[in-house]
């Protein structure tokens, strides 16, 4: 399935880094497609395209501040996370998101 | 330039103890790192880059969870950009502002006061993806010399796209 997400953390700089990898890493466990956006101390980087979007069948939110320009996904079901939870346990995260969608 | 950001080019020898013991606290941990630095001539002075480790810790956490610290300073006293790595499998407290935990790994940063911000979270973002792997921070417990965490690292390094 295609997922685009979006990490962002409030306090640790680095954390979004590491919420994006952990995604990136257990996609490779659970099968599917993804790019990761990261709301980061440097802006928006690995930006999603509205047609990315579009096409996702799953966004994820790995956040603990606001989404920046979050008009973006007003047309689809979001799932949201904290960033460290999915740092952790980022495969946990995917299968929560399915079931939370009724993927 | 480019090769600062990659961890494996600037972590060193002579800043890497894997047998650190008798750690009191945490301020006793930044102080025998920043020792290490300042006797390889990274840094010219111990309180300024003290001073700028204190200042980071002061916006955020760098208790990473998983008995992982990743303290890291930027400062005009840093005179080349230098990871060391400090292994303590006996436990140290490490407190942070949103609390804290026991910490074993710890990877100390020395970022040159002139490096831009966007180079300075390129290096400190590659580390902390590099943390995410469990095979990275099991050869790092399990490493017996600076070969084998320069090993683990740069094995670690090609994960990262």
């Amino acid at each position: 399935m295609k997922i685009v997400a979006v990490t962002s953390c409030a306090t640790g700089i680095a954390h979004s880094y590491m919420a994006a990898e952990a995604l990136k890493k257990a996609v490779k466990d659970t099968g599917d497609e993804i790019k990761v956006e990261i709301q980061g101390a440097m802006g928006i980087e690995n930006r999603l395209t509205e047609e990315e979007i579009a096409e996702a069948d799953l966004v994820i939110w790995a956040v603990d501040v606001g989404v920046r320009e979050k008009d973006r996904f007003q047309n689809k079901n979001v799932i949201q996370f904290g960033p460290y939870e999915t740092i952790w346990d980022a495969k946990k995260t995917i299968i929560e998101a399915k079931q939370k969608a009724g993927l | 330039m480019e090769d600062q950001f990659v961890i494996s080019q600037v972590i060193r020898a002579d800043t890497v103890d894997l047998y650190l013991k008798g750690i009191r606290d945490k301020r006793h941990l930044l102080d025998t790192l920043i020792e290490k630095f300042y006797a390889a001539g990274v840094i010219e002075s111990r309180e300024e880059f003290l001073k700028a480790i204190y200042e980071r810790e002061a916006l955020g956490p760098t208790y990473m969870d998983n008995f992982i610290a990743i303290p890291h300073g930027k400062s005009k006293t840093v005179k080349t950009p230098a990871v060391a790595f400090g292994r303590c499998e006996e436990g140290v407290y490490y407190d942070t502002q949103l609390g804290g935990g026991i910490v074993k790994l710890v990877f100390m940063l020395a970022i040159p006061g002139e490096m831009s911000a966007e180079q300075y979270i390129r290096v400190l973002s590659r580390l902390a993806r590099l943390l995410i792997y469990e095979d990275f921070i099991h050869d790092l417990h399990q490493a017996q010399s600076y070969a084998d965490v320069l090993a683990a690292i740069k094995e670690g390094e090609k994960k990262l796209s």
